[in-house]
């Protein structure tokens, strides 16, 4: 019997990072198949690939054993294909139903019949389970409903194939338990299900087969008989990961940062933690697992309550950035493109953006003052460009990074700068200089805040590191405990 | 070490370099370009129009642009800002006949102007506090003021036009320093401080910079919302400017005047490759657009072309202006 989609040898390169290297892959109909693996281990870009958003660079898909070149998302629908996207993808304006029939509209002429749509919502609502008013606009529901429409769009389709990534991300308890019975349904009648998803518990649970990919390649790849958390654990990130290479003594200085029972909306619960001069602290959680809004209440520009807080001497949180920054703070913001640079600016301007004001002399600018200051910096962040005037897009992923640590670090009076994801998406060695570079600062009496959800990046850098699960700190470790495995066993 | 910013990059950079290469701008080839087609109006026009290349023709372009060529000084840096101003021919209207009443009612002429002037800032404060404060979008927020300012202008004339006969407002229109009207050399000043200020000042920075992306702005430390605020005050400003310049060419002020200036004066800067979206855009370059827009308006004239074609000729430059500015981009409306 031929499987319901296989790839042989796929193959998919960003920028000389080969991110998927020759996967050989099988899912049957029948089979719930789960894909797992750490952040930047390459599922999202072989998902990407079966789903025709990505062409791969050589290798081959084959889809009920026809060999098939995707040329988009709806050339695989064609073929019987369907994923749910982790992030939402609905027309919020629009009905429940309308949202879930959107496309597939019964309809005569041209004239859409509102009543069968309603009934057909209906109809695979109830097969969900799920009690959801299919008149409702969709931007009105919980995201948990959200992402229950989403399946349901996805089952209305009938597919054979169907892709859930992290489909109970967003899901409480009852409504996982919904989900599961709607997977066992749609299995008994032939559905192959590629389910993608953090939470090892669930996935043992639910899969019948399941893939590690690690670093672009398939390091696992067994029938769920007996299998433990720990055989995935270890596959997931490599037996023999260092427990934390060796790094010269710490000096702690005072205490700048200390928080008690920071509670942000339902994201972060009753949170405390402290950090002082000299030491970078790690904040590791899974993605989605509320550190990143830490971070971000941290630096003031999330709102948050908290029992008591002291940062720098000010006795609350800031209100808002430029608060933050007068008091010496510094943020480097997960999504360098969308929140760190201005990419259609130089290099320079986007070096300058923070200091800018320092340099000038009631508001006139000192063209000398500021090249050597660009200069100065780029030689200390070792930024690779043919010039300062070049604008941030033509950089390389690790020398954006730079810049935006360059940019908000340029003051030369950071006393805590707080990070996310510092190094996600930059080559090994732009990681080590920027690693070096956290250093540099802690040397010289700053604080650095590590957020990130790289179990080996936390590990590498940090003197010490709590661990968030699900909006709470779950655990707090000393260097000498910080491996990756050993995080994420923490966090899951 | 002292190399390090020239070393060729060695970690492999292909995916970005092929990125770099394709989105590369040519500014300069960019510039000529839009050089070569104000010199190959000028000299079509001076084939098809005796008229066409004398001084006194070519003064007369220069003095028909500077009202337009005052709000699109500003405009630009509105845009840059990632904002849009559609209300400037209204503010122009206002600060006209609040001018006007001023003069008419016994002020000293200067005093009247700055009193038009601080009207235009306050107008500007209306739409910026709507952006800012009320996070409307720009383009929403000054269609209302457009009318709601326009409304204005009729309400406080009552409807009818003011004759302005201070010589103030006669030597603006007709005295002449180093061979140029008044008029011309407050254009060109008023070029000349927004491109300073753009260039040499931190605050013209931030604009670029909030412009080009704000939450990355904002996170850097930068005002995002008072550069906002503060832009749309300096465009009601110089759009009040233009409209005390307005009088004075005319003779009177107007409740109606200026009215659908707001087109020409984006039609200006986006010809001179200012970006719609934000972050990207040169006040030389729309100097060089407002010339544009007056040799096409002063040559349609000589060659009699009837009104109604220089409207639809002026609709079609704005098209026009925004498909090549996206072409160069390649970013569309999707």
């Amino acid at each position: 019997m031929s499987a319901a989609l296989e790839t042989r040898g796929l193959t998919k390169s960003f920028g000389g990072v080969r991110a998927v290297r020759g996967v050989d892959f099988r899912l049957e109909s029948g089979q719930v198949h789960a894909l797992l693996g750490e952040n930047g281990a390459g599922k999202s870009t072989f998902v990407g690939m079966l789903s025709g958003i990505l062409s791969p660079d050589s290798g081959e898909i084959v889809i009920g054993g026809e060999a098939a070149t995707l040329t988009s998302p709806v050339d695989a629908q064609r073929r019987g294909l369907r994923t749910v996207h982790q992030e939402l993808e609905l027309a919020g304006p629009l009905t429940v139903a309308e949202n879930i029939l959107l496309g597939r509209q019964p309809a005569r002429f041209a004239h859409v019949d509102q009543r069968a749509v309603r009934t057909r919502a209906i109809a695979v609502l109830d097969r969900l389970g799920a009690n959801i008013d299919p008149a409702a606009r969709v931007e009105t529901l919980s995201v948990a409903d959200q992402q229950v429409v989403e399946i349901a769009r996805a089952i209305a389709a009938e597919p054979r194939i169907l892709f859930l990534d992290e489909p109970t991300a967003a899901l409480a308890p009852p409504e996982i338990e919904r989900l599961m019975a709607v997977l066992a349904a749609l299995k008994s009648q032939g559905v192959a299900i590629l389910y993608i998803s953090h939470r090892l518990d669930e996935v043992l649970r639910v899969a019948d087969h399941i893939t590690v990919l690690r670093d672009g390649s398939v390091t696992f790849s067994e029938p769920n008989a007996g299998l433990s958390r720990e055989t995935i654990v270890t596959a997931m990130l490599g037996a023999e990961l260092a427990a934390g290479t060796a790094r010269e003594p710490v000096t702690l200085g005072e205490t700048i940062v200390e928080i008690e029972g920071l509670t942000i909306g339902t994201q972060v619960d009753d949170v405390g933690f402290t950090a002082s001069r000299g030491e970078v602290v790690g904040f590791f959680g899974l993605a989605g697992g509320g550190q990143m809004e830490i971070a971000q209440a941290l630096f003031g520009i999330r709102p948050a309550q908290t029992r008591s807080a002291r940062v720098l001497g000010l006795e609350r949180l800031p209100n808002h950035a430029r608060e933050a920054i007068a008091r010496g703070m510094a943020y480097v913001p997960a999504d360098r493109k969308r929140e760190g640079l201005a990419l259609g600016l130089s290099i320079a301007d986007n070096l300058l953006m923070t200091v800018l004001p320092r340099l000038a002399t009631w508001g006139i600018r000192s063209a000398s003052r500021e090249a050597k200051r660009v200069d100065e910096l780029v030689e200390r962040f070792r930024i690779k460009a043919s010039s300062s005037k070049a604008p941030a897009s033509s950089l390389s992923g690790g020398n954006q990074q730079k810049i935006v640590l360059g940019s908000r670090t340029a003051t030369g009076t950071t006393d805590v700068l707080i990070l996310c994801e510092p190094t996600r998406g930059v080559d090994v060695g732009a990681k080590a200089e920027i690693y070096r570079l956290l250093r540099g600062l802690t040397a010289q009496g700053a604080t650095c805040l590590l957020f990130s959800s790289d179990g080996d990046e936390v590990a590498a850098v940090c003197d010490r590191a709590y661990v968030v699960r699900r909006g709470r700190i779950a655990s707090s470790h000393p260097a000498e405990e910080l491996s990756a495995s050993f995080l994420t066993s923490r966090a899951l | 070490m002292t190399s390090t910013r020239t070393t060729p990059p060695a970690e492999p950079d292909v995916a970005t370099a092929t990125e770099s290469t394709r989105r590369r701008r040519i500014p300069l080839g960019q510039d000529l370009g839009l050089f070569l087609v104000l010199i190959a109006l000028v000299v079509g026009f001076s084939i098809a129009s005796p008229y066409f290349l004398t001084a006194s023709n070519l003064t007369n372009v220069l003095q028909s642009v500077a009202i337009i060529g005052v709000m699109a000084a500003l405009m630009t840096l509105v845009l840059v800002a990632g904002a849009l101003d559609l209300s400037v021919g209204s503010i122009a209207a206002v600060a006209g006949i609040v001018s006007a009443t001023l003069v008419i009612s016994g002020w000293h002429p200067l005093l009247a102007f700055a009193v038009a002037l601080a009207t235009g800032a306050g107008a500007g404060a209306v739409n910026g506090f709507a952006v800012v404060g009320l996070r409307i979008n720009p383009i929403i927020v000054t269609i209302g003021t457009l009318a709601l300012f326009r409304g204005i202008a009729f309400v406080l004339s009552d409807g009818r036009d003011i004759s302005v006969l201070d010589p103030m407002s006669e030597g603006l229109a007709f005295e002449r320093w180093l061979y140029l009207p008044v008029t011309v050399w407050l254009m060109l000043a008023v070029f000349a401080l927004v491109w300073w200020f753009a260039r040499f000042t931190t605050g013209g920075r931030a604009v670029y910079a909030v412009g080009a992306n704000p939450r990355a702005a904002r996170l850097a430390g930068l005002p995002v919302e008072r550069t906002r605020f503060l832009v749309m005050v300096a465009s009601g400003t110089t759009a009040a400017l233009a409209g005390v310049l307005l009088n004075a060419q005319s003779g009177s002020a107007v409740p109606a005047a200026a009215t659908g200036y707001e087109l020409q004066v984006l039609t200006a800067v986006l010809i001179g490759g200012t970006s719609l979206v934000g972050g990207a855009g040169r006040v030389s370059m729309t100097l060089v657009g407002v010339l544009i827009i007056g040799v096409i308006n002063n040559g349609m004239t000589l060659l009699s072309v009837p009104s109604y074609y220089q409207t639809i000729a002026g609709g079609a430059l704005l098209v026009l202006a925004v498909a090549l500015d996206q072409a160069r981009r390649g970013t569309g409306y999707r």
